[in-house]
């Protein structure tokens, strides 16, 4: 039966000739989605019988993918429910965020010295936020 | 839960002796592999109760295979449906249906219609492919648990065995059903086996998941060598020697020549 069940469509291609098990490509793509935000915590991830329909490959191969995720702690599996996003581990969070300030700071510091700020002035500004924020 | 349990089942006649053991789990599909005369119909139609074992014990969906209940949980196909050569669709749903409790006629027109086959065609004009399709419709319309299939996309064109494929995909969505197909077609293999059991001269040589099989192995060639080697044997080979990962095709050629180092 063509039983589309309530399957999440998640943007995962598989290449047949890129050398990679098709699991650990599905795996990848999963977390590539995960990191970026492309999938929240608390999302569900398809089922993993639709989604190998879809994609065209066996079931187990969904089911390793999906079982290499939960190894990882990206995703958990509630019996008869499905496979959920996890929210993400602090050290991954707080290492995005660190990426994050260093690009931001890149720009303050670019911009602060074409408006000709000196670097006292800077730090004062960034001090007035910082107190901001509590 | 296994669909298919076998026990040491045994089974000679003219110089060939079938003695296998295998499981298949529920709700997966099981390629069955091997050459000609291997045992692979000879396993399936003990399966069925159409050869009689010498020995063994076999259990399909938990019962004895000799329980004739069995007979409405299982959707099986050898090569081709055998129907009455001037039957058209509508005769042979007229002669299914009353043998079936669990008929659904309106899955029955679906998969008619999926498959575009003809309602006035007669049996003996279809095509070989439309024949695989109309048995395989039968199979899904008494909703059997377990498909039994003897090479199902044997001799068919790529995009009729798609579309068979595809229709196996849809069955196994549901969980509690399963698929025991034999074959020669490895890229089948490929598209959707979950584990892959292979018989050379009745004995079982290999029974594992298809993605473990693809990783066990290294083709290992050059320097004298030509042989699959087992992923952990192949560190400190001379340069000249390539290591690489082989296609099912190529297990299932080294293993029947022999050649595993």
């Amino acid at each position: 039966m063509t039983n589309t069940d309530a399957t999440t469509t998640i943007a995962v291609t598989i290449s047949l000739h890129s050398g990679l098990p098709a699991y650990e490509q599905i795996k990848e793509q999963i977390k590539a989605l995960i990191m970026s935000g492309g999938l929240n915590a608390g999302e569900m991830l398809p089922s993993v019988r639709g989604f190998a329909r879809d994609l065209k490959v066996s079931n187990i191969t969904t089911i390793r993918a999906y079982s290499d995720l939960e190894n990882e702690g990206l995703v958990t599996t509630v019996q008869g429910r499905g496979c959920f996003v996890n929210a993400l581990p602090g050290e991954i969070v707080r290492k995005q965020y660190l990426d994050e300030i260093a690009a931001n700071l890149t720009n303050v510091a670019v911009k602060g010295k074409a408006a000709g700020l000196t670097l006292k002035e800077l730090k004062q500004k960034l001090e007035e936020k910082f107190n901001e924020c509590d | 839960m296994n669909a298919i349990e076998v026990r040491n089942l045994r089974k000679s006649y003219h110089g060939f002796t079938l003695d296998v053991s295998f499981s298949v789990p529920t709700g997966f599909a099981c390629g069955f592999v091997g050459r000609n005369g291997a045992g692979k119909t000879t396993t399936l139609k003990c399966l069925l109760g159409m050869a009689i074992p010498d020995g063994g014990e076999i259990s399909i969906l938990g019962k004895p295979f000799s329980d004739v209940s069995l007979k409405a949980d299982l959707g099986v196909m050898f090569e081709q449906p055998y129907y009455q050569e001037d039957w058209t669709v509508k005769d042979v749903e007229k002669v299914l249906r009353p043998y079936y409790e669990h008929w659904d006629g309106e899955v029955w027109r679906k998969y008619l219609d999926t498959f575009s086959l003809p309602e006035r065609k007669k049996f003996k004009d279809f095509s070989r492919g439309m024949k695989m399709k109309l048995g395989i419709s039968a199979a899904l319309a008494h909703d059997a648990k377990l498909l039994l299939l003897d090479e199902p996309t044997g001799g068919l064109d790529p995009v009729v065995r798609e579309e068979i494929i595809d229709t196996m995909r849809d069955y196994l969505l549901d969980e509690t059903k399963t698929i025991f197909f034999s074959t020669h077609i490895t890229s089948d293999l490929e598209k959707f086996a979950d584990r892959i059991i292979f018989i050379s001269d009745g004995k079982i040589v290999f029974d594992d998941e298809k993605d473990v099989l693809l990783e066990k192995y290294a083709l290992v060639r050059g320097n004298g060598l030509d042989e699959l080697r087992l992923m952990d044997r192949i560190g400190g080979l001379p340069q000249t020697v390539v290591a690489e990962a082989p296609t099912l095709d190529d297990i299932v050629v080294y293993f029947e020549r022999g050649k595993v180092g």
